[in-house]
């Protein structure tokens, strides 16, 4: 089947009755979650997947799809109108977005975040669609060689690009793959810190350390910074239409800026946040006059809205084609597809291509929708912010512990997901970020399984690790992204160094 | 010499890394080559973040904390945790929230006992009837079922 085949298919599964209904309830869902501070769409996905099992696969990918979409853009609106970022990249938009709502333009600035994260949004599909065909050619070159290179270079850009610390990403990381290794080995089949558990030689199953780590982790959090309000109230006013209009008038910055999200989203693991903030940053690089950036630019909004909604397209290439998360949200996404007996790669591109089109078309329409919808209901959705912390954590620990269970129905399961909610707690409080451990527990069964699997072909003289083109551009690739922030300062410390010298 | 919080945290992560390399060390070769040399890297990482923050500590946060004290919340968990394997999820987690409201949020008895009966009635009549998931009974529903 063609892609362009493929893509009519899946667009009159999404766009048909009563199918549609799936992703608009998934995505006003989504755009609840997202709203308010501290949750976000990866914690409704992981609370998703238990009630999810025994759905049909094409209601999966509808509502994952727009799970996905859904929660992205409505982070923003907390971002802009209180100054909390509702999500990671939502942080590079509240540097411009709230000095426009504290000037009396946040009308303007939540039009001009939903107009670019619309058009970013299809801007990244648009990008995501053009090069399915030759990430199709290009899985044909991966074996586990590859694979277990794509798996370093994941845990090494997460480790690298996430937090403050190097030291503390890559500790993180490490620990992450240590939990991976819990289990049975995949060579000699014993059972390894398994406690003598029987119920832990199957590995530690996902998302009970998803909703530990992201939904109890983030409650405890929440109620221990305070107990009232979410937060204040700031009046809405402004144009809606300057700030609908806005990207278009910046229609350069608007389609590099989706141009970057899209291709930071590709790269496995890295997530929204740095694709905002590269966008953020190419926006204040690129612009004539900078000076005023940071007090409310309408371009310090367009440029990181259009890079996060980019992303989630761009996200989902790696996920699709080789089984490897783009981001946080992508990480819970491909656990749901695993389980309901979704094979990422050569099959998800082939055989299962008009699924994997309709996950992309819904996540195509949920972001329209939550374009739309954001601008409608600006106002009745600031209300949702004053619902008091300790009055939503209590229901936020019941569903993480229903969800939890009913993975595979084991109390084990509920005592692991208690045990990372306060590891989660604990490491996020001390600016260990959490990211880079779920992501190495995700990855660790791919590198290990590989790593194997390659040195094992290697002995045995059928490959050989050191002749494989798409290892060595991998490998040069994650030398140079180690490498770059030495070499970024170079110039600036020479002409230090000159001017000492003189 | 005092162990400041974030140091007790970074001890937690080397003191793991150490016990992976132990627990290692009782597997065969092939088994523990790959989670030994993780678990060496993890331990000289956190024992390197651990002489940063020696030589130059984090700041102090300076947010003021006015929600629920951290230990009592790690307590409330890990109390939810035992009332849960006892009373089962049906019982435990409405009783859960229903008190959290009252005595944490400051709702009135009235509220609290609604949005308890509302979770009995998701849980048991949403979640275990309608959709048929089997939530876990808890040992004392089990032990009268004998």
């Amino acid at each position: 089947m063609s892609v362009v085949d493929a893509a009519v298919q899946g667009f009159q599964l999404v766009f048909s009755w009563p199918n549609i209904l799936y992703p608009t309830a998934a995505t006003l869902l989504a755009m609840i979650f997202a709203f308010l501070p501290g949750l976000s769409g990866v914690t409704l996905m992981a609370l998703a997947i238990s009630f999810t099992f025994s759905w049909d696969p094409i209601y999966i990918m509808l509502i994952f799809g727009a799970f996905t979409g859904g929660a992205t853009f409505m982070g923003s609106i907390t971002a802009i109108l209180f100054n909390i970022p509702g999500s990671g990249p939502s942080a590079a938009t509240m540097i411009d977005g709230h000095p426009m709502a504290m000037q009396g333009k946040a009308r303007t600035a939540i039009g001009c975040s939903a107009a670019s994260s619309a058009l970013g949004s299809t801007i990244g599909i648009i990008i995501l669609i053009l090069l399915l065909p030759v990430l199709r050619r290009f899985i044909l070159a991966f074996g586990p060689a590859e694979f277990l290179m794509l798996a370093i270079w994941g845990l090494a850009t997460i480790a690298t690009l996430t937090g403050r610390s190097l030291i503390k990403g890559l500790t993180a990381a490490g620990l992450g793959l240590l939990l991976s290794f819990i289990g049975l080995d995949p060579r000699t089949a014993e059972p390894r810190f398994t406690f003598g558990s029987l119920q832990l030689h199957d590995g530690l199953d996902v998302i009970p350390v998803f909703l530990g780590i992201f939904a109890i982790a983030e409650m405890m959090s929440l109620t221990v910074k305070g107990r009232g309000p979410i937060s204040a109230g700031v009046p809405l006013s402004g144009s809606l239409r300057e700030g609908i209009l806005a990207p278009l008038r910046h229609y350069g910055l608007l389609i590099r800026s989706s141009i970057t999200g899209a291709l930071v989203g590709m790269i496995p693991a890295v997530g929204g946040t740095v694709a905002s903030f590269l966008a953020y940053g190419q926006a204040v690089q690129s612009a004539r006059d900078r000076s005023r950036f940071g007090y409310g630019d309408i371009r310090g909004v367009i440029a990181p809205e259009a890079a996060h909604d980019a992303k989630d397209g761009g996200s989902l290439a790696p996920t699709l084609a080789f089984g490897i998360p783009g981001s946080e949200g992508t990480a819970v996404l491909l656990a749901a597809l695993t389980l309901h007996g979704f094979v990422p790669g050569k099959t998800m591109l082939t055989d299962q291509l008009p699924m994997a089109f309709v996950l992309i078309w819904s996540l195509f329409y949920s972001n329209w929708l939550t374009s739309i919808l954001g601008i409608l209901l600006a106002r009745p959705l600031a209300g949702l912010s004053e619902i008091r912390v300790d009055r939503f954590a209590p229901l936020i620990v019941v569903f993480a512990v229903v969800g939890a269970y009913s993975t595979q129905g084991r109390f084990i399961d509920v005592i692991i997901a208690f045990v990372f909610g306060l590891a989660g707690y604990y490491l996020k409080k001390h600016g260990w970020p959490p990211v880079p451990l779920v992501t190495a527990l995700v990855l660790g069964p791919l590198f290990e399984g590989n790593l194997h699997l390659a040195l094992g072909l290697h002995q045995a003289g059928r490959i050989n690790l050191f002749t494989r083109p798409v290892v060595w551009i991998l490998l040069a690739s994650m030398i140079v992204m180690f490498a770059w922030p030495g070499l970024r300062n170079l110039p600036s410390r020479a002409r230090e160094f000159a001017r000492k010298q003189a | 010499m005092t162990i400041r919080e974030h140091s007790v945290v970074n001890l937690a992560l080397l003191l793991a890394a150490v016990l992976f390399i132990f627990l290692a060390s009782g597997l065969t070769r092939t088994a523990a080559t790959l989670p030994a040399i993780v678990a060496a890297i993890t331990m000289v990482l956190a024992a390197a973040q651990l002489a940063l923050d020696r030589r130059k500590p984090p700041p102090v946060e300076t947010i003021r904390l006015e929600g629920v004290p951290e230990r009592f919340l790690t307590l409330t968990l890990a109390g939810l945790l035992v009332a849960l394997y006892v009373a089962g999820f049906v019982i435990a987690l409405p009783i859960f929230a229903g008190l959290f409201w009252r005595w944490r949020a400051g709702a009135s008895w009235t509220k609290a006992a609604a949005l308890a009966a509302i979770l009995f009635a998701l849980l048991y009549g949403v979640i275990t009837v309608l959709l048929r998931v089997d939530l876990y009974p808890g040992v004392l529903l089990q032990w009268l079922s004998r």
